[in-house]
């Protein structure tokens, strides 16, 4: 057993922190963009937007080991959500669809020239299959996709939505160009000023060569369990700058002539911080390192996102406490990370949905 | 011991929401609803000239001073039911402030302050906070030094959260040469007077606090309150004031009940959040830590003489009520699902519950950090020895 790095690893992710640091800096102000094109094209030249995916397709052949690594990179930034909403659509489509549709669809994708996301809740559910209402019907070689999807992450920004239906073979994926006519898309009001839209899908038809036709529920089942995976390193990543953020704050600030880290009270809550960390990181990588390995996970992956939720949300609440007022206004970075910890808790199965996953492995 | 509040306690919370049923418009929630870059709202104005009609600005006053001297029981409910209707706060200038220059101040300061004080037409900003003067606000060095008949007034604040809404600065200022606690007192200046800057700081929570800095300002003598360098007794003073009213549960009361009304239609993945085993046993475990944190303030308040209750039962009440405003923001928000990150009307509760999410650390570490709170707990309340702070 060994939880540390290879020297690739740790050299991996000095690059993606450097990559993340020096194209986007943690200014609010640019934080309310929700994409950002320096970034995305120095992440596509550094090969991070394509390390899961193979070089014949114009990834970089490395592993989704490696793209946890970078999602925890990205967490830490915060980076903008277009990154993880294009590598997940990257993920799908390289799992359920043809050779020809992962080559056209991931190397533009790889390069930095493809912005997509993946539309999966709908008003009848955040993320359970069997309450899909949006249906695609057969339409001579093609297909008629009609319902409503929401809180598509950047659908607006993105040229491809990856989108769920149930067709008559059971859940498909569709590859939906964001302008085909019938797509109308409505920005969400959303507490973490990030873009989150209704997508409402008027008989909007596609070709047979849109369908991935390799999806089935168990296909998908494992591809979301890498995404969740992939979410927890994002969180670790996120959590781990809030300690550190909040570690140096309490060395630097005074208060009754000593640094207000001196405090036992306040050292507490580092410390209480410093935990909820150290086990996080410990149940994010052994999801990630199973799903990496091809291997069943579920449970392992429900495990690391019940405890990642609770533990950033933790986190943030308590480097609040540290930072007192300094720490609570627009310009300061905090409420930043603050804002996509509760986020993320909601994403890909809230915490709730998490832990009956763990009791469906139980009984 | 009686559990209940009296047939007279009754009449009263009965005449307070009367009150606010016609004076709550939906037009002054509407406006309390939007950040506001300055001054106060039309439907502000039109609400404080009815508490003003109704005689309610000197509510907590002494009867001499034409109040109703409100016991502190009376106060909380009062307080309960502004929060609970989603009304303006009663202004602290009132509260607790009035009180002091009523118990201390000068003839002079009692003639200059208390009618445009009760007539609304002053209003203070609390003018503590430094960049170096947080939780140890005796470190504060805004200076007020005597020329002639004048106070010249130099230094920073900051948090200001008044300044551009209020007319004066009840200003922490150090006027004697001793450090810490025994140089300290408070001036008022008023916030047109030239030399006074004000820079807004927009927070997480949507309010607007500013900076202020103060630039040779002039004052007359007499605006100092009571006596020179007393200051750190007046902010205690102030403070035990406001005491009775930190721990209102009002506001967490008002978003649980929506809460439970919400779960009666809501549907989370194809579950009735109220016929859900997991949404019902959490709703029901908000619904009950908000009940017993209204029973201790309750038992908090009526021990209360003299309309100041004691400081560790209402420490432990402020602890108490921010540690569960952070969690019913948190926990309802989940409730919800992806539904539960969404802000503005078409967000659960109408947005209440996230906004009271993002509001929970403010209440958490200012109004005393709830670090300090718990020392005083355990200091003063249990006899423990103090550590830490000078
Ligand atoms: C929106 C807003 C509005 C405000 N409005 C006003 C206002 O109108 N007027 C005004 O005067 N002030 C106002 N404040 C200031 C508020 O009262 C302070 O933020 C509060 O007193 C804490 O001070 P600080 O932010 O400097 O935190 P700090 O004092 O720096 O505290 C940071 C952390 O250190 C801990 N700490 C410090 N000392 C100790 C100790 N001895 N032992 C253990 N832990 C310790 C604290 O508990 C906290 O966790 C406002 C603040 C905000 C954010």
């Amino acid at each position: 057993m060994d939880f540390t790095y290879s020297a690739d690893q740790s050299d991996l992710a000095a690059l993606c922190r450097d990559v993340f640091e020096s194209e986007y800096p943690p200014e609010p102000a640019l934080a309310e963009e929700t994409h950002s094109a320096k970034l995305h094209a120095a992440l596509a030249q550094a090969g991070i937007l394509g390390l899961a995916f193979e070089e014949s397709v114009g990834g970089s052949g490395g592993s989704l080991f490696d793209l946890g690594i970078a999602f925890r990179e990205a967490g830490r930034a915060p980076a903008p959500t277009t990154f993880a909403g294009t590598v997940f659509a990257g993920l799908l489509v390289d799992r359920l669809g043809s050779a020809e549709q992962r080559a056209s669809f991931l190397a533009p994708l790889c390069a930095g020239e493809r912005l997509a996301t993946v539309a999966f809740a709908e008003p009848s559910t955040d993320g359970d299959p069997s309450l899909l209402r949006t249906a695609a019907t057969r339409a001579g070689d093609g297909w008629t996709l009609t319902g409503v999807k929401d809180f598509v992450p950047d659908a607006s920004s993105a040229d491809t939505i990856v989108v769920a239906a149930v067709a008559d073979t059971g859940l498909a994926f569709f590859l939906v160009p964001a302008h085909a006519p019938g797509v109308s898309i409505v920005r969400r009001q959303t507490f973490g000023h990030d873009r989150q839209d209704e997508i409402t899908l008027d008989g909007v038809s596609v070709p047979a060569d849109a369908h991935l036709a390799g999806a089935s529920l168990d296909a998908y089942l494992a591809c979301r369990d890498a995404m969740v995976a992939l979410q927890c390193m994002e969180m670790l990543g996120g959590a781990e700058r809030v300690l550190e953020m909040s570690a140096e704050y309490v060395r630097t600030r005074h208060q009754f002539g000593r640094p207000i880290g001196s405090f036992q009270a306040v050292q507490h809550h580092i410390a209480d911080m410093a935990i909820e960390v150290a086990a996080g990181a410990a149940a994010a990588h052994r999801a990630l390192w199973l799903v990496a390995g091809g291997r069943p996970a579920r449970a392992e992956v429900a495990i690391a996102k019940t405890w990642l939720s609770r533990a950033f949300v933790a986190v943030t609440l308590h480097a609040h406490q540290v930072h007192g007022g300094m720490g609570y206004v627009r310009e300061a970075p905090l409420h930043l990370f603050s804002q996509r910890a509760k986020t993320l808790e909601l994403q890909l199965g809230t915490r709730r949905a998490h832990l009956e996953a763990i009791a469906g492995t139980l009984w | 011991m009686d559990v209940e509040l009296s047939a007279r306690d009754l009449e009263w919370r009965e005449e307070v929401r009367r009150f606010l049923a016609d004076a709550v418009t939906d037009e002054l929630r509407a406006e309390l609803a939007e950040p506001r870059p300055a001054g106060r709202g039309p439907a502000e104005a039109a609400f404080w000239r009815k508490v003003g009609e109704r005689g309610w600005m000197s509510l907590t006053w002494p009867q001499e001073y034409g109040g109703r001297n409100l016991d502190a029981l009376r106060r909380l409910i009062l307080v309960d039911e502004f929060e609970y209707a989603g009304a303006p706060m009663l202004d602290m200038t009132i509260t607790s402030l009035a009180p002091v220059i009523i118990r201390h101040g000068t003839p002079a300061n009692k003639e200059r302050w208390l009618p445009g004080i009760r007539s609304g037409e002053i209003r203070f900003a609390l003018g503590y906070s430094e960049p170096d003067a947080g939780t140890d606000l005796a470190a504060l060095r805004t200076s007020a030094v005597l020329d002639g008949e004048e106070w010249v007034v130099n230094g920073d604040k900051i948090w200001n959260t008044g300044a551009h809404t209020q007319t004066h600065e009840w200003l922490a200022v150090r006027t004697g040469p001793d450090p810490g606690h025994r140089g300290i007192s408070i001036v008022i200046v008023p916030l047109d007077a030239p030399g006074v800057t004000v820079q807004p700081i927009w927070t997480w929570g949507d309010h607007r606090t500013n900076q202020v800095f103060f630039d040779s300002v002039r004052v007359p003598r007499d605006h100092l309150i009571g006596e020179v360098n007393r200051g750190w007794d007046y902010i205690v003073a102030a403070l035990d004031n406001e005491r009775g009213h930190l721990g209102s549960v009002g506001g967490l009361r008002r978003v649980v009940d929506e809460l439970i009304e919400a779960a009666r239609v809501t549907v989370v993945d194809g579950r009735l959040l109220c016929e859900d085993p997991v949404a019902r046993l959490a709703i029901a475990e908000l619904h009950a830590e908000v009940e017993v944190a209204r029973l201790l303030s309750y038992q908090v308040a009526s021990g209360g003489v003299d309309g100041v209750v004691e400081t560790v039962p209402a420490t432990m009440l402020k602890v108490l009520v921010t540690e569960l405003r952070a969690k019913i923001g948190s926990v309802g928000m989940s409730l919800f699902g992806l539904h539960g990150q969404l802000a503005g009307p078409r967000a659960p509760l109408g947005g209440l519950l996230e906004h009271t999410y993002r509001l929970a650390p403010l209440f958490r570490f200012g109004g005393g950090t709830n670090e300090v709170m718990r020392d005083i707990i355990a200091q003063r309340g249990h006899g423990l020895p103090r550590s830490g702070r000078r």
